[in-house]
């Protein structure tokens, strides 16, 4: 696995790539700051599957050099992980906003920085199993590959405000209990999904999930929410702020403009994909549970229809 | 000061380890200056700037190459100054750091 690592601190570069060649990494190319890092990406000819930068750098830091980076067709995907000393913890929001995949925390601990590259390495596996497979049997064969894995979350090509399923449960885990509380997660379904999904090809598929994230950020008429596309037909929302709208009235504006494809829809086939919002769920105050629980809640909510949701209205996680 | 890393030189971590004593020359004179400007109340928001930016460095690498009470000393430092403590706590927290790097230099 190449590896990219950005820091100012030439002690902290050497000693990163010291520790991930102890635990079998040893292509690292390290570089003192965000405008070297980019110049490496643009001009080097290297291409890299990984990503480490610090979070707070002089000039460029993380965040932004994370927004940077993901402008660069060739690194929309690529892992990006944070580096963050455990004071500056709250600072990774932005980060994961711009498509930070994970974080790190300082001083470097082996084990940490073994399950989190771990991590990318096996993503990084089934990514290269998926295009090899795409590769050798051709796209016929690439769309039945799609149809098998419908409940595997996927980062929506094209759909510029998703970010990673896999990030926003990194993100949530990052909150301090002050702020869990304060943070609510919303599902968005697509009701049809199903019947799209046996239908159509996987690009035609993917396209009509583009579309609906589409739709779903022009209804929000908001850039503070996380949104991040979780399988089977299934977004999720995640904010900190209180929308002003209730679920019904999202859930029409969204539907209202989705019927706007549907003649694109109509010479495909296939029939226009209407979307359910589910409940927005909240973590209990006396009931401490897994950060990602309020996550499972949200899902769960937009995939039951209302008449058999639980009486009181909010998921509580 | 000991640490299994510096006394390795073909373990991974040895440049790591050479490079933070090389660089604790510098750093300890950045936070020695610093301590007189503290001290005397010239400069102190420039001086409060150089410790932090050194101390998070510090923090940062220290204990994972073995130099745990290094490290502990310096986040002190950093979280001190990042909360806007006053002089006199910074000043205090500073010391044990400023004499934890001397004592790495006679090593």
């Amino acid at each position: 696995m190449r590896i990219l690592a950005i820091d100012d601190d030439p002690v902290f570069l050497e000693l990163l790539a010291g520790m991930l060649k102890m635990i079998g990494y040893g292509q690292v190319t390290t570089m003192p700051s965000g405008e070297h890092a980019l110049h490496e990406l643009d001009f080097s000819g290297m291409l890299y599957d990984c990503i480490l930068s610090d979070m707070q750098m002089p000039d460029m830091n993380g965040a932004a050099l994370t927004a940077a980076i993901r402008q660069r067709t060739a690194y929309r995907q690529t892992p990006i992980l944070m580096i963050t000393a455990m004071s500056g913890k709250n600072t990774v929001d932005d980060a994961f906003a711009a498509g930070a995949t994970d974080y790190i925390t300082k001083p470097l601990d082996i084990i940490e920085l073994r399950a989190r590259i771990g991590m990318v390495d096996r993503l990084l596996a089934e990514r290269r199993r998926l295009a090899e497979f795409a590769r050798l049997v051709g796209q016929r064969a690439a769309a039945t590959e799609i149809k098998a894995e419908f409940e595997t979350p996927i980062l929506i090509p094209g759909f510029e405000r998703g970010i990673e399923f896999l990030a926003m449960e990194n993100y949530l885990l990052t909150l301090g209990v002050k702020r869990m509380y304060s943070t609510s997660a919303f599902a968005i379904h697509v009701k049809n999904a199903a019947i799209i999904f046996n239908k159509a090809s996987g690009a035609t598929y993917v396209q009509m999930l583009g579309d609906v994230g589409a739709q779903i950020v022009d209804a929000l008429k908001t850039e503070d929410v996380m949104i991040a596309y979780a399988g089977s037909g299934t977004f999720v929302c995640m904010t900190e702020r209180d929308l002003g709208q209730s679920p019904d009235d999202l859930e029409i504006l969204i539907n209202i403009g989705l019927m706007d494809f549907e003649t694109i829809y109509a010479a495909d086939r296939l029939p226009v994909p209407q979307v359910r919002v589910g409940e927005a769920a909240r973590s209990a105050f006396l009931s401490p549970t897994k950060p990602t629980r309020i996550l499972e809640r949200a899902i769960q909510s937009a995939n039951t229809p209302p008449e058999k949701r639980s009486k009181n209205g909010q998921m509580v996680a | 000061m000991d640490t299994w890393a510096g006394h390795q030189p073909e373990h991974p971590l040895a440049r790591a380890e050479r490079l933070f004593r090389t660089m604790a020359v510098e750093r300890l004179d950045t936070l020695s200056s610093a301590w007189v400007r503290l001290d005397s109340g010239q400069n102190i928001r420039e001086a409060m700037e150089d410790i932090r930016n050194v101390a998070h460095k510090i923090a940062g690498t220290a204990a994972s190459l073995g130099h745990a009470g290094l490290g502990h000393q310096a986040a002190e430092v950093e979280r001190l100054s990042i909360e806007g403590a006053g002089k006199s706590d910074v000043l205090r927290a500073l010391r044990p750091l400023i004499a934890g790097l001397a004592e790495l230099l006679d090593d």
